[in-house]
């Protein structure tokens, strides 16, 4: 980016300002969204089962999610007897927690302009801001094992261990499978991710392999069909969760749907070129200012919705995998296809330098 | 440059407010009506029977082994990915690149002849052990 970027040194109090509107704002915004894709799963399952869905509260049911937040509020808060205290009321605040902190280094658009100084619209852009995903999205598994854990009962139990089982495979993938894309970007900023795509193509056509090794890995680490083992109803009646109720279950919601958007918009920042438009340059972006701003704002939101549909579809669409075929899948075929993908990068982009 | 990072701990901050408000803010409303029979493990109401705390098999300890050593060598590569294309020889640095990546690789035939990925172990590994 060609523009000046607003540092603390130049004005301290107008950046800190903008961070914090930033955080508010797009902290609100995801939450609102991650409530609301609790309603649409419900809506789209719905559909595809030829059925209404959700429809009694508000127009069409869009006041769905607001009517469960009441009552998760005013629901008691069972807590066993039999549970270890401290881990079981932790649990839940684990597993949401870095779902949230996630969303700091998630580039939602270009650069806005306000009074004459140019914000990033990315909460902190860190320069090793896949490593900052990758270290704190990991963290997410301590929630759910820890929640198996402390129930001290036999399905969260069983649930927790396949939840961490499951979790650290599929992080050597996710890690492994965007190698590639670095080699190319020469940075491991997201926001340099996105400028390098608005500019060339988009690495979900350049890095196809690497795209659906992460799209796997992303489903597995969210755990959601068909990966959902840690809370398969049917043979674990709901997994880690079982012993929770009122709020807490609801944190473990939040934290799964809340993980659910940051994986899409994972997946938008690095495979689906971020706020891109096709046939739009960095120049063009910047060339419309504000309005830039705006569609590339919307362009980042459609791309992160669309893919939260695919997640909803490939739910009802494909079975439960069994426990060893998904062990195998994640170290047996992906992982030897992902090392393969990073000597073929190597190779490609060597030949084409030299 | 580590001032960006002020921005993570201001989200952290926020995070565990947005977590803990609607925890404690829901005790001033909520009914709280225990009794024993509520208080027991769930078990599709059987009465449960023993600890829940128990050892576990022993595969999700190995694979948490093979991660650790998988996930420090993709560590390693991020480093080498980030400088790869303005490396002063392209071709050194690919060739090292690809002896590191060959060892990951024969670490990862190694484990599979081995079978320690093999979540359901073949009969014939398990007449060996017990031999």
């Amino acid at each position: 980016m060609s523009l000046a970027v607003l540092t603390f040194a130049d004005d301290p109090i107008f950046y800190l300002a903008a961070n914090l509107a930033k955080i508010v704002v797009f902290t609100h915004i995801v939450l609102i969204l991650s409530a609301l894709s609790v309603l649409a799963e419900r809506k789209v399952s719905a559909w595809m089962q030829d059925r209404l869905g959700p429809n009694r509260v508000g127009p069409g049911g869009i006041l769905q999610p607001a009517a469960d937040a009441l009552k998760f509020f005013f629901k008691e808060d069972i807590v066993p007897g039999h549970v270890d205290k401290v881990l079981y009321i932790l649990a839940p605040a684990i597993a949401l927690m870095p779902a949230l902190i996630v969303l700091a280094v998630i580039p939602y658009g270009p650069p806005l302009t306000v009074l004459g100084e140019t914000i990033p619209m990315v909460i902190a852009d860190l320069d090793i801001g896949i490593l900052f995903v990758f270290a704190i999205s990991s963290l997410g598994v301590y929630g759910i094992v820890l929640a198996g854990w402390a129930s001290n009962s036999k399905y969260p139990m069983l649930g927790g261990v396949r939840a961490s089982a499951q979790m650290i495979s599929y992080e050597v993938m996710l890690g492994l499978s965007v190698v590639g894309i670095f080699m190319s970007t020469e940075s491991l900023r997201l926001t340099d991710v996105i400028t390098s795509q608005v500019d060339g193509t988009w690495f979900m056509f350049s890095q196809p392999i690497a795209f659906i090794i992460f799209v796997i890995a992303a489903f597995a680490e969210t755990n959601r069909l068909p990966f959902d083992l840690p809370e398969a109803e049917t043979e674990l009646v709901a997994g880690y969760h079982t012993e929770y109720s009122s709020m807490k279950f609801a944190m473990f919601f939040i934290g799964e749907y809340t993980a659910m958007f940051v994986f899409s918009a994972l997946v938008a920042v690095l495979f689906l070129g971020g706020w891109d438009i096709p046939f739009m340059s960095n120049a063009d972006f910047e060339a419309l200012g504000n309005w830039g701003t705006l569609l590339g704002f919307l362009s980042f939101f459609v791309k992160c919705l669309a893919f939260l549909f695919f997640y909803i579809w490939v739910r009802w669409t494909i079975p439960r995998f069994r426990f060893d075929q998904l062990m195998n899948l994640g170290w047996k075929v992906l992982m030897p296809i992902a090392l393969v993908n990073v000597v073929l990068t190597g190779v490609v982009l060597g030949w084409l330098g030299s | 440059m580590y001032l960006d990072y002020h921005a993570v701990l201001v989200f952290l901050i926020t995070g565990a407010f947005m977590v803990c408000t609607p925890l404690v803010l829901g005790m001033l409303f909520r009914p709280k009506n225990p009794y024993k029979e509520k208080n027991l493990p769930y078990e599709c109401a059987e009465d449960p029977i023993g600890d829940a705390q128990i050892r576990f098999d022993m595969r999700f300890y190995t694979t948490a082994l093979i991660f650790v050593v998988f996930d420090a060598e993709i560590v390693l590569m991020f480093p080498w990915a980030r400088v790869f294309q303005s490396a002063p020889s392209k071709g050194v640095a690919l060739v090292a690149g690809l002896v590191f990546t060959t060892i990951v690789f024969f670490g990862l035939i190694y484990d599979w002849a081995k079978g320690d990925l093999d979540w359901v172990k073949s009969f014939q590994n398990k007449r060996r052990v017990q031999d």
